[in-house]
């Protein structure tokens, strides 16, 4: 991999970046009718007041002006205070954001491991049972809204039998010991994990299985198992490596429908991440919240593709030609 | 096989052994008395000089002290912190007698101070909770237990005197320009619990306070968690990780008066809560852009006509509530309009086209919309984005179809809609209102006072509707003492707002509510009989609750699913680990 | 001249006619497409049939006013009543129409951006393509639920605008892969002989490079309508959707918010559950077909 590769990817993601920040702005300002709507107790508020806020708010001047302030707050993480909370939004940000990196990481991880498995199980044996099998599996899961899952299992799982607490984070007010309080967590996590690992399991599956059966085409490999090489070692040695390169791209672009996911899952299960978050901040008009939310997802995706194409360069050394 | 799949197998065979171990540990017992609470409101802010939701109120009903409170069974008049009262003979000074040794929670006394302290700040400031209460009123200390209040006019509502009070030692360090941000995290209680823990979006966790003067409660605490959906709570409460919760959707709360559910108990409490459909009625002294037909008395009286009050209660309460016409000005039955069933809006479309005829608004060109002048009577209609606000609107849209006016809905955030309302610019939006126990506030918001003439400042009075004689009666029971005569003053008032019709009064609903009763009984209800248990008035059911010795199935659940969660996970690696042996001619 | 013209006119359609059939053979032998044809021919027919299957009338809210709730099928309502009486089928034909409609024209919006965009990225080149490539690579980063949720919110909640806000946010996959296509294309002989002869760009673009990605735009498009009809569920979900079209999506809150679930009403939530993965699953099988006719390289999949 060459510098100039890594460094152009880099600066690719900043320029991107620079446009989410770009179309936040306008983005926001456009919903905005009036800043001062959601501030309590604005009617006490003299004149002088209110033309205090609005100029602590970013909103007074020429709109190159208030991009100008905008930007140096985007660049302290300064979002402003949430007009639900009224507690500063970094603040709500970090509060919730552990919970949802719990929720999507293990969620994603389960997810590629397990597609990854099935997806290269169903490619190297093509027309099999297992493949067909598998494939219209995925498919199905595939065509369900995840919040279906969702709902479902917390109606007849959680709701009937008991076996899952139904929402949240956490037993409330128990005196866990450290393991305790970690096993009470995952206890907690297992729904909403289940829901948002089927909602995305078919399609890494069908990604897997698509990319595995074109590499199976290649000559390459065409050429190992006809000089008798044990198919298992052609599997592990050749064949898995090279199909997982254009799945890399692929998983990367995907990180940003599980964002979407986390949305819908969190709300299922009353799951108080970034995703519910959201949810609300858009509910009830939190523009303040909204913002910063939208910039942080954008950027785990930017930041996700990123990783994804150094990776690939990693992985594969024709890149380097190819630049 | 290959490493892949052998892989595979072990985190399977780690995530299910995480899994179980994770079930067991729920089966570990709590020695103290819980009650949970399942919401589906967040709590908007707990520092009550800006947070305005029901949640709100209930956390300080139970943390914050009030110098007097309102009986469980009738509302009636009952010492808190103050023990004893006197008047004079005018009716303008009450002197209030604190009881004896009242302490904060972190060990500070309560004195005439901080009743003093929070009544002149709080008008000074104009807290939006106290504001109303406090519109006349001064006080003044006597000495560390005697507080003097003088009202400046005469009010039926004193010696009733019920507005939180503050620790003077918190809140004489936050500024006035810094009060709307406090977070009131201090935690710092006068009532009968004290919040111990809160997770923002999550829970909060109160328990009890050791220097509550009053009764004892049997619980040791009360937690209450936040639930995204109606459904999601209500399958919390079914499983057995709460125990109770408001809110249930209507035919869940049906199922389980039906008996259909294990364990549970439903209560249909009412306490005077409403919905209506607003109409812009285009005062003169007001601002806005509210269609020119609603001005005419008799086209909002036609919109009253065309609704079926019968069947919305029928099919979006099941049941569970009662047809209205008008106001409902306090959570008391008593004070409700009594009107004779003939001159009630009952559903009568073709009475609605005749008065519409009247009025003027006919089709004349054929559109199946009514027209006058060239105008079209064709209404914007705006809806809540909140879950379930919406119901009524395609039943009504429908009804005002049939009788020749086009809607025009727009679904818009709370917000956004007390925006439009603010400038009176808009024509029908439905919404609701949750009455006090005295009229005097719910009447208050329909006078021209609270017309709004100003955006940035807006006012309750969301019919845009302005009445002199209603104003001048308004006065008049504001000031009268005598029960008898103010009771007559307030129907006289609410017949008016009947035939005015600035609201489409829709239907007064129950709090629907259901309750684990194989742990919990003696459910206090407010007031007696007809009340909800929770979120009431003055939330003195915490204190009578009594646990019945049963606690939650899960335990047995747990230990079933462990041993299960094992087997499956020791059948699986058996298994995967016999095909292993198949050998390598299996290609996989 | 009018005579050779019509001709030429006739020779085109005759060819894309016998493209069109030799698609649909070459469909019914692929198992999948097939399936997905057969199935969205279905749901096709079910939507068109909406109005002898039930009357409009059916789902006006009063129309329930001498049913029973939530009551399970039976003779005189094949899918039961929802919790307001309504005839759970009516619901569910007239929603088809709700459904399929934001599907479509929120694909036809992102067609016409990500041609439009793919199109001229591979075409021209310098900054143009630069800007175009930025905002592209923007676009497919963003977080797509929080955007069209924002957007839907602002401009409003009816079907048009919700299909136009979905498309909005959905073309940035099929620009790239149009332009990549494009890449290709203009380094062949014929287009680059067509240049040379003193082409114009857009006669180029129009007789050489269009019918060349033609085929990539309508497998892709195929898999851009499921997408939208999964977001329209879900912005419904959230309570985000238009409350007075009876989209699937909305029938679906409906059945959830009422607690249908939980008792177990399952003719309420089963219907628009199953007939939002069909109709998915069948745009999906037929989109993953008409790739693999139009990409050999794909064969097989």
């Amino acid at each position: 991999m060459s510098w100039r590769y890594l460094l152009k990817k880099v600066g690719g993601a900043f320029l991107t970046m620079a446009v989410v920040v770009v179309f936040n702005f306008f983005l926001f300002r456009i919903v905005d009718r009036d800043p001062l709507a959601k501030y309590r107790g604005r009617s006490k508020l003299t004149p002088e007041q209110r033309e205090t806020m609005i100029r602590r708010m970013g909103l007074e001047g020429s709109k190159w002006d208030q991009f100008v302030v905008y930007v140096k707050s985007v660049f302290r993480l300064d979002f402003g205070r949430s007009f639900d909370s009224t507690q500063p939004v970094l603040e709500e940000i970090k509060m919730r954001l552990p919970a949802t990196l719990l929720l999507v990481g293990v969620s994603t991880l389960l997810t590629i491991f397990i597609g990854l498995y099935i997806g290269t199980k169903a490619g190297w044996r093509r027309g099999s049972r297992f493949d067909k099998a598998s494939t219209s599996a995925s498919m199905v899961l595939y065509s369900t809204p995840e919040f279906f899952f969702g709902m479902l299992l917390l109606a007849f799982v959680a709701g009937r039998t008991g076996w899952f607490p139904t929402g949240g984070l956490r037993t409330v007010g128990a005196d866990h010991d450290f393991v305790g309080n970690i096993l009470d967590r995952l206890h907690h996590l297992v729904l909403p994990m289940l829901t948002l690992t089927l909602g995305y399991l078919g399609s890494y599956a069908l990604i897997m299985r698509t990319s595995m059966i074109e590499t199976l085409g290649e000559d390459y490999l065409v050429t190992a198992r006809a000089k008798g090489l044990k198919d298992s070692e052609v599997m592990s040695r050749h064949a898995v490596p090279n199909a997982l390169l254009p799945s890399v791209s692929l998983i990367a672009i995907s990180c940003g429908y599980i964002i979407g996911g986390a949305i819908t899952t969190e709300t299922v299960f009353s799951y108080p991440g970034l995703g519910l978050a959201t949810a609300n901040a858009i509910q009830n008009n939190d523009l303040p919240m909204l913002q910063a939310l939208f910039m942080l997802a954008s950027a785990a995706v930017i930041l996700f593709n990123l990783i994804a194409d150094i990776i690939y360069a990693f992985l594969d050394p024709r890149v380097k030609r190819v630049e | 096989m290959n490493k892949l799949s052998r892989g595979f197998i072990f985190v399977g065979a780690v995530f299910l052994g995480l899994l179980a171990t994770g079930l067991s540990t729920n089966a570990s017992a709590d020695e103290k008395l819980v009650f949970s609470v399942g919401v589906t409101q967040e709590i908007d802010s707990l520092n009550v000089t800006v947070g305005y939701l029901v949640i709100d109120f209930e956390i300080w009903n139970m943390t914050l002290p009030f110098l007097t409170n309102r009986a469980a069974d009738d509302f009636s008049l009952e010492p808190s912190m103050a023990e004893s009262w006197t008047g004079s003979a005018d009716g303008l000074t009450w002197t209030y007698k604190l009881r004896e040794g009242l302490r904060w929670s972190d060990g500070e006394p309560i004195t005439a101070d901080d009743v003093v302290y929070t009544i002149t700040r709080a008008v000074a400031d104009g807290w939006i909770n106290h504001r109303a209460d406090l519109a006349n009123i001064t006080a003044t200390a006597v000495d560390s237990r005697t507080v003097q209040v003088v009202s400046a006019v005469s009010d039926p509502k004193l010696p009733y005197l019920g507005v939180y009070i503050l620790p003077k030692h918190v809140y004489e360090k936050i500024s006035t320009e810094d009060m709307p941000n406090y977070p009131a995290d201090d935690n710092v209680s006068g009532g009968p619990f004290q919040i111990i823990e809160r997770k923002e979006g999550e829970f909060v966790r109160l328990a009890r306070n050791p220097n509550w003067h009053g009764k004892k409660p049997k619980v040791d605490e009360v937690v209450f968690r936040f639930y995204q959906t109606a459904e999601a709570q209500f399958n919390a409460l079914r499983a057995g990780d709460l125990d109770a919760i408001d809110d249930v959707p209507v035919k869940l709360f049906a199922s389980v008066e039906a008996g259909e559910v294990q364990d549970l108990i439903g209560i249909a409490g009412n306490q005077g809560s409403f919905s209506e459909l607003a109409i812009n009625s285009g005062c003169e002294k007001g601002i806005g852009n509210g269609h020119i037909a609603l001005k005419d008395r008799r086209v909002r009286q036609a919109i009253n006509w065309a609704i079926d009050r019968q069947l919305l209660v029928d099919k979006i309460l099941n049941g569970f509530g009662k047809p209205a016409v008008s106001l409902i000005s306090s959570a008391n039955p008593a004070f409700d309009l009594k009107i004779d069933a003939d001159d009630s809006y009952s559903f009568d479309p073709e009475k609605a086209k005749s008065l519409l005829d009247e009025a003027g608004w006919k089709d004349s060109n054929n559109d199946d919309v009514r027209d006058k002048d060239g105008v079209e009577l064709k209404l914007r209609y705006y809806d809540r984005s909140t879950a379930g606000a919406s119901a009524t609107t395609p039943f009504i849209t429908g009804w005002l179809k049939d009788i020749g006016i086009a809607t025009d809905v727009k679904t818009l955030d709370e917000d956004s809609l007390i925006a439009e309302q603010s400038k009176s610019e808009f024509d029908l939006f439905t919404w609701g209102w949750s009455p006090y126990v005295d009229p005097d506030n719910m009447l208050s918001y329909f006078t021209t006072a609270q017309v709004p003439t100003d955006p940035d400042v807006g006012g309750y009075n969301d019919g845009n509707w302005c009445n002199d004689e209603f104003d001048a009666l308004y006065l008049q029971q504001n000031s009268e003492l005598d029960p008898t005569k103010r009771a007559a003053l307030i129907q006289q008032m609410l017949r008016i707002f009947h035939d005015e019709a600035p609201y489409a009064v829709l239907y007064k609903y129950d709090n629907l509510q259901a309750f684990r009763s194989d742990r919990w009984t003696n459910f206090t209800r407010q007031p007696a009989n007809v009340g909800p248990v929770l979120f009431t008035q003055s939330s003195p059911a915490y204190l009578d609750l009594e646990p019945l010795g049963g606690s939650g199935g899960a335990g047995n659940n747990t230990i079933f699913i462990f041993i299960a969660a094992l087997i499956v996970a020791g059948g699986a690696l058996v298994i995967l680990a016999n095909r292993r042996k198949k050998g390598s001619d299996d290609r996989l | 001249m009018k005579n050779s013209d019509r001709l030429i006119r006739a020779m085109i359609w005759d060819r894309r006619r016998r493209a069109f059939f030799g698609v649909l053979r070459e469909l019914r032998h692929d198992r999948p497409g097939f399936i997905g044809l057969l199935l969205l021919t279905f749901f096709g027919l079910f939507a068109l049939a909406a109005p002898l299957i039930a009357d409009r009338s059916a789902l006006l809210a009063a129309s329930g006013r001498n049913n029973p709730d939530l009551a399970a099928p039976s003779a005189k309502f094949l899918f039961g009543t929802d919790e307001i009486g309504r005839d759970v089928l009516a619901q569910l034909v007239w929603g088809s129409r709700v459904s399929l409609f934001i599907g479509l024209f929120a694909t036809l919006v992102a067609v016409v951006i990500g041609s439009v965009v793919g199109l001229v990225a591979g075409y021209a080149k310098g900054k143009v393509s630069a800007v175009l490539l930025a905002i592209d690579d923007f676009f497919l980063v963003v977080p797509f639920l929080p955007l069209a949720i924002v957007l839907a919110v602002v401009l409003g909640r009816s079907p048009l605008t919700l299909a136009i806000v979905i498309g909005f946010t959905s073309w940035a996959g099929s620009a790239r892969l149009i332009r990549a296509q494009v890449l290709t294309l203009r380094e062949r002989a014929y287009v680059e002989r067509a240049q040379a002869l003193g082409a114009g760009s857009w006669h180029v673009i129009r007789r050489h490079v269009l019918p060349g990605v033609a085929p990539l735009i309508i497998a892709n498009a195929t898999l851009i309508v499921p997408v939208a009809i999964l977001t329209e569920s879900t912005l419904s979900f959230l309570g985000f959707g238009d409350r007075l079209s009876p989209s699937w999506g909305k029938l679906l809150d409906g059945a959830q918010s009422s607690g249908s679930i939980t008792i177990n009403a399952w003719w309420y939530f089963l219907p628009p559950g199953l007939c939002i993965i069909g109709i998915v699953l069948a745009f999906t099988m037929l989109g993953r077909a008409l790739e693999r006719i139009f990409d050999p390289r794909l064969r097989g999949r």
